[in-house]
């Protein structure tokens, strides 16, 4: 009998136990939660949390690049590449072993791409001896050299007062009816001003690449100095030696000057837009969330669900436009006082920058861009004692030294003003469960 | 003896995972957890003791026949489906609706202690809905999960003053805490061109405290008919934010409690048992909850007992009840009512002078919840475990 019992109670045990692992209801369809906290969506004006903005340059080089920009009046944009070239080789292995050179002259090989001619014709270029000491690293389009114990402008801005050394047409880029952006060109160099370059090193020695076209603009991504030369031990034999560049950099005209009014983001040497901004105490919801009419959220009571901060884009000067996309991060500013040499935080949002398509500082002018800022601006009540913490920001290209593009937006004045927008979800306070 | 206490500690420790389930936890201070044990819950009892010696909060009058230190726990499974309008799903937990101590004072008095369960607040839910934002109708889900309810630890004591006249008075408090968490989610899976819109959560917490007092009166006028009554009162119930929750301080008034019940024996082996529990679920001070409050919420049932047989070490009895009742706190705007079919018996294990020392009691329930559309089955399980030491 105890046994039976035993068999039936075992079950009503485990039955027991068994229900200990809970399954709450959740009707998920039903309208069983009585509080409704309000998810607005604000737009804050660049008034309310902008407290200074500044456009700050001067970050790296053109001869960082890795190669030069040549144009005449492209849209009023003109550039020119200074280049020189490494040491030619005293001696070269050939068969027999070592031998020594003798120079007879040369000629310059310029590579091109990104070619853009308004004309569709053959283009014009001339190298030019230059006739001063140069600075790859700090030269523009008026001064030669920038260093720190040293400021020496050119005689003639843009090195005018370059001597030519030769001249020629570049039209391999124009193939039947097609028009290639890629081309080449040979420009024989007289065998003094080979030996000269050959000869002692000296800071004045290198080359001005410039284009004698309007309307044209196009990128050196390579230059060689090729030598004609004969071995020592072999005279009836003439060699081409390839001498490469030692020292790039190119200068445009008109120079960048700071943006008044605007933002400006890339370039190079590269700028970077500074924003400081805090989070209004206050914000304003619509009709739509606050009944009959307007009302004020406290922001610090409520949860920040999504911060961007919109800016729109402008079109960018001639010259500077970008021709692919451009892809721009946001930084958070580490020590203000410090800018502009401050360092920066890790990207917020997108590690990689949100990419930018080129049209959008062209004809495509006045586009929205998003950028997350949710990271950088939540904040949790408890911590906040009522004051928003300010915060700084840098704007600056991802791809920052590597390129001559850059990305530009509307500023204060302009119609599509930068703007803050927040989603917020305000509790519903309750006093009870 | 030792055995019971293996078993307690057991259940006790479960109690952290064993949560109640109904959806309606979500209303007002959640679902009214009667402190009844399982002869009650067999017989469609209100709380006041039959024939069977057990340990009832507010009710010390029920331990005076025990004969030694007793101790009781109530485990309750239960389990079910409901259904609203298109909307059905299932429920499941345990609670423990009570647990006690009964101390005999001679042989005409008892001292006791209970620790019980009053409202369950355990429930989920949640709810899909869009929010026009970014430019974008965005699905969000709102979900509100509650968890924990309001309980009171009450020391009774019963006397006897006459063989058929017994009085009994309790006082105690209420004590408790409920935990509220709340999420918004935003769906943006069918819209990948919005990204980064980050979850809202807010969670508090509230602990509850409050006096309650409450007396009973047993009359057996005749040896075959028992008459019981009690009455409870409660404090003010303060609800006070915990944990850093914002918010003030606020009472609720809980109603006056009335209970009437009444068992005959109409045959050697076989009695019957009625009760009546009455209250006014209106004006508690508080118009959030008042504004779920059901009103005047009256219970009452209906039981057999017949004594079968003898099992094991005792007499085992058969049980078979029906109880009918009002929720204190409306679902959707609708008063709830609950009915309810059991059956039950109980074993027991060891005895002394025709009384039980050690016994199980069990009682099955099948029920319903109903309110307008909504319709929610269960079946409740009611096991008692006491044991009292030679």
């Amino acid at each position: 009998m105890k046994s039976q019992f035993l068999r039936v109670l075992s079950p009503l045990g485990f039955l027991c136990l068994a229900n200990c692992s809970e399954n709450v209801a959740t009707a998920p369809d039903l309208d069983l939660i009585d509080i409704k906290p309000r998810t607005i969506e604000v737009l804050v004006p660049f008034e309310d949390f902008v407290q200074e903005l500044e456009i700050v340059g001067g970050y790296g080089s053109p001869s960082d690049l890795g190669f030069g920009v040549v144009a005449k009046d492209f849209g009023g944009f003109s550039a020119k590449t200074v280049l020189r070239f490494g040491s030619y080789p005293e001696s070269i292995e050939l068969a027999g072993g070592a031998s020594g050179l003798k120079v007879l002259g040369g000629r310059v090989v310029l590579a091109f791409d990104s070619i853009q001619d308004q004309t569709g014709e053959a283009i014009s270029l001339e190298i030019l001896a230059t006739q001063q000491a140069w600075d790859p690293k700090t030269l523009n389009w008026k001064v030669a050299v920038d260093t720190v114990n040293d400021k020496t402008s050119w005689v003639q801005s843009g090195a005018e007062s370059s001597v030519l050394v030769g001249s020629g047409e570049l039209d391999s880029h124009l193939v039947g009816d097609s028009v290639t952006s890629f081309a080449s060109i040979s420009i024989d160099v007289d065998s003094a001003t080979v030996a000269e370059w050959g000869g002692v090193r000296s800071s004045s020695q290198g080359i001005v690449v410039i284009s004698k076209d309007s309307g044209t603009r196009m990128n050196l991504w390579n230059a060689n100095l090729v030598l004609k030369a004969v071995p020592l031990n072999n005279p009836d034999t003439i060699l081409e030696i390839p001498v490469p560049v030692s020292e790039l950099s190119f200068m445009v005209d008109p120079t960048p000057t700071i943006p008044e009014g605007w933002l400006r983001v890339g370039g190079l040497p590269a700028w970077r837009s500074v924003i400081t901004m805090k989070l209004p105490e206050r914000v304003r919801g619509s009709v739509e969330i606050c009944g009959s009419s307007s009302c004020l959220f406290d922001v610090s009571k409520s949860q920040l669900n999504q911060a961007e901060l919109l800016l729109t884009t402008r079109e960018t000067e001639a010259g500077f436009k970008p021709a692919t996309p451009l892809a721009i991060q946001v930084r958070s500013v580490l020590s203000p006082s410090s800018l502009p040499k401050s360092p920066l935080g890790d990207p917020i949002g997108l590690y990689q920058g949100l990419l930018i398509k080129p049209e959008s500082f062209g004809n495509s002018e006045g586009e929205q861009i998003v950028f997350p800022l949710t990271d950088l601006l939540g904040f949790s009540e408890k911590d906040l004692s009522g004051v928003f913490p300010t915060k700084t920001i840098a704007l600056l290209s991802s791809d920052e030294g590597n390129t001559l593009e850059f990305a530009s937006f509307q500023g204060a004045g302009d119609p599509g003003f930068p703007v803050l927008r927040l989603i917020l979800t305000i509790p519903e306070f309750r006093g009870s469960p | 003896m030792r055995l019971f206490w293996i078993v307690c500690i057991l259940l006790i420790a479960n109690t952290q995972s064993s949560r109640a389930q109904s959806l309606l936890g979500s209303s007002g201070l959640g679902m009214k957890l009667d402190p009844i044990d399982a002869t009650q819950r067999a017989l469609g009892g209100v709380g006041l003791a039959g024939r069977t010696p057990t340990i009832l909060p507010g009710n010390p009058t029920a331990s005076l026949d025990f004969l030694a230190s007793t101790a009781s726990v109530t485990l309750q499974p239960m389990w079910g489906n409901y259904k609203l309008e298109s909307d059905e799903g299932e429920f499941s937990g345990t609670r423990f609706p009570v647990m006690g101590l009964a101390y005999p004072l001679g042989t005409s008095g008892v001292a006791t202690l209970t620790l019980n369960s009053f409202f369950d607040q355990n429930s989920s839910a949640a709810v899909r809905d869009t929010l026009q934002l970014l430019g974008s109708d965005i699905p969000i889900t709102d979900r509100s999960d509650l968890l924990g309810g309001l309980s009171a630890l009450q020391l009774g004591w019963a006397q006897r003053l006459s063989p058929s006249i017994a009085v009994g008075a309790s006082a105690g408090v209420y004590t408790g805490s409920v935990r509220r968490n709340f999420s918004r989610k935003f769906d943006l899976d069918s819209l990948p061109t919005l990204d980064g819109i980050q979850d809202y959560s807010d969670n508090r917490a509230w602990g509850y405290s409050g006096p309650l007092v409450s007396v009973n009166l047993s009359w057996d006028p005749y040896p075959s008919l028992y008459l019981g009554g009690s009455l409870q009162w409660s404090g003010d119930i303060a609800l006070s934010p915990m944990e850093g929750s914002i918010g003030k301080k606020e009472v609720i008034r809980l109603p006056l409690e009335l209970k009437v019940a009444s068992n005959w024996i109409i045959d050697p082996g076989l009695s019957v048992s009625v009760g009546f529990a009455s209250s006014n679920w209106s004006d508690l001070g508080y118009a959030e909850i008042d504004a779920l409050a059901a009103g005047r919420t009256n219970s009452y049932g209906i039981g057999l007992e017949w004594e079968a047989t003898r099992f094991w070490s005792g007499i085992l009895p058969l049980r078979i009840g029906f109880r009918k009742s009002t929720m204190p706190f409306q679902f959707k705007g609708q008063v709830v009512r609950e009915r309810n079919m059991s059956l039950g018996f109980s074993v027991v294990l060891a005895e002394a002078l025709e009384l039980p020392l050690a016994a199980i009691d069990v009682a099955m329930e099948v029920g319903k919840h109903s309110a307008s559309d909504f319709e929610e089955n269960f079946n409740r399980l009611t096991v008692t475990l006491r044991a009292g030491s030679r």
